[in-house]
């Protein structure tokens, strides 16, 4: 056996080893070596923020951002609407706990490539020693972008809602039609499994349902989603569905908060 | 001396942008410049703490990326008494390779426009990396 083939097994050995211990939890799967994160963490902000510094944003990206943010608002009306309603009909409507928004700069998109790939998810420079849970929603204004799905001291890992496997339960904010919510992993969703009796409309927006829970994780009611482009609906189905298309461009974003329950 | 740092410094670099803003196998293809070049067991060594490094920060299971790091390179290793390893075309063929494998298992698909500017990005290191070191046994 030659020196090269020793020096391989022994190294072979150790990533073995370390595969081991943090499959058994001796090292946590989910945040690998703190020391690590903290050394690169402000690093990586540097990086993203000279990248985000030269890019400067175009009209078109302006007018987007203003749709969205005049989309949102009619979301939101319609939700003020439905409560005005409510309280008419003397049900008094439950409002969700107040809660902080914890700013979190993102500095990595694993997947990403500029016009051929979309992140499935991000990296955040804000992790368990700023309050940061497994589980929590991640915003940006009033928009959900996703939810903390592993967490280090330093940094957290963000599940986008648009990546693929994410489903979650959700509701119209007109026609109040209520549905679960999958991501495809190509920045587009699906509200699925939408009885053929609810109403879904062109430019209805989808809202959060409440998922919050005991622990104060996981998502408030009324946080936009995206806006409904195409319907399905087959009279010989048992659900209908409609292709749902996000209003914010989370590449373009330089942080997101994360939603911490007081 | 110099030559060290330079390359320590191309494989910080070369960690932080993988990790932030290009989505593509710098390191692996780094590793693999190193490895045709001076064709040194040292590799090994550099692979296990950039995959350390790389499953810190992108939240893979500790030691995964090291592990087929050093897979990688024993079957670039393994060609060495069958062909010339300081070509070209070998360095193209094994960023191809290396590159497909990486998405294959790391990445959230197989995309071939990422995959050829890897081969691209691979040769390019691969000639820097021949041009500013001359003398390959003195590693």
């Amino acid at each position: 056996m030659n020196r090269r083939t020793v020096v391989f097994f022994i190294f072979i050995t150790c990533c073995v080893l370390l595969l081991g211990i943090s499959g058994i939890g001796i090292i946590t799967r989910s945040s690998g070596i703190p020391i690590v994160s903290a050394i690169f963490s402000p690093l990586q902000k540097a990086v993203v923020n000279i990248f985000h510094g030269t890019s400067s944003a175009s009209q078109l990206e302006k007018l987007k951002q203003e749709n969205s943010a005049l989309s949102q608002q009619l979301a939101r009306m319609h939700l003020i609407e439905g409560d005005n309603k409510a309280l008419r009909d003397q049900f008094q409507t439950t409002t969700p706990s107040p809660s902080t928004l914890l700013p979190a700069p993102i500095i990595g998109m694993p997947g990403f490539l500029p016009g051929a790939a979309i992140p499935n998810a991000l990296i955040v420079s804000t992790g368990s020693k700023n309050g940061v849970l497994v589980g929590q929603a991640v915003v940006y204004k009033d928009e959900l972008v996703g939810f903390v799905e592993k967490v280090n001291p330093y940094t957290a890992h963000i599940r986008l809602v648009t990546g693929s496997g994410v489903s979650f339960a959700v509701k119209t904010a007109k026609t109040g039609a209520v549905g679960i919510i999958k991501g495809q992993g190509d920045g587009q969703m699906v509200l699925d499994n939408v009885v053929l009796s609810d109403n879904l409309e062109v430019g209805d927006m989808v809202v959060t349902s409440p998922d919050v829970a005991a622990n104060n994780t996981g998502f408030p009611p009324g946080l936009t989603i995206g806006k409904i482009t195409s319907i399905d609906k087959k009279a010989s189905n048992l659900f209908q569905s409609a292709n749902v298309a996000v209003l914010v461009d989370v590449t373009r974003l330089p942080m997101v908060f994360v939603l911490t329950q007081k | 001396m110099i030559r060290a740092i330079i390359l320590v410094g191309c494989f910080f670099l070369s960690l932080l942008l993988e990790t932030t803003i290009l989505q593509l196998p710098l390191s692996l293809l780094f590793l693999l410049a190193v490895t045709v070049v001076y064709q040194t067991e040292w590799v090994f060594l550099i692979a296990i703490f950039l995959g350390v490094v790389l499953d810190s920060l992108l939240f893979r299971p500790l030691g995964s990326t090291g592990l087929f790091f050093l897979c990688f390179l024993l079957f670039v290793f393994l060609y060495e008494q069958k062909f010339e390893l300081r070509t070209i075309q070998f360095s193209a063929l094994m960023s191809f390779l290396g590159s497909f494998l990486y998405f294959l298992f790391f990445g959230h698909s197989v995309l071939w426009l990422q995959i050829t500017l890897s081969v691209i990005i691979g040769i390019g290191i691969f000639i820097l990396t021949k041009l500013r070191i001359p003398r390959a046994d003195s590693f």
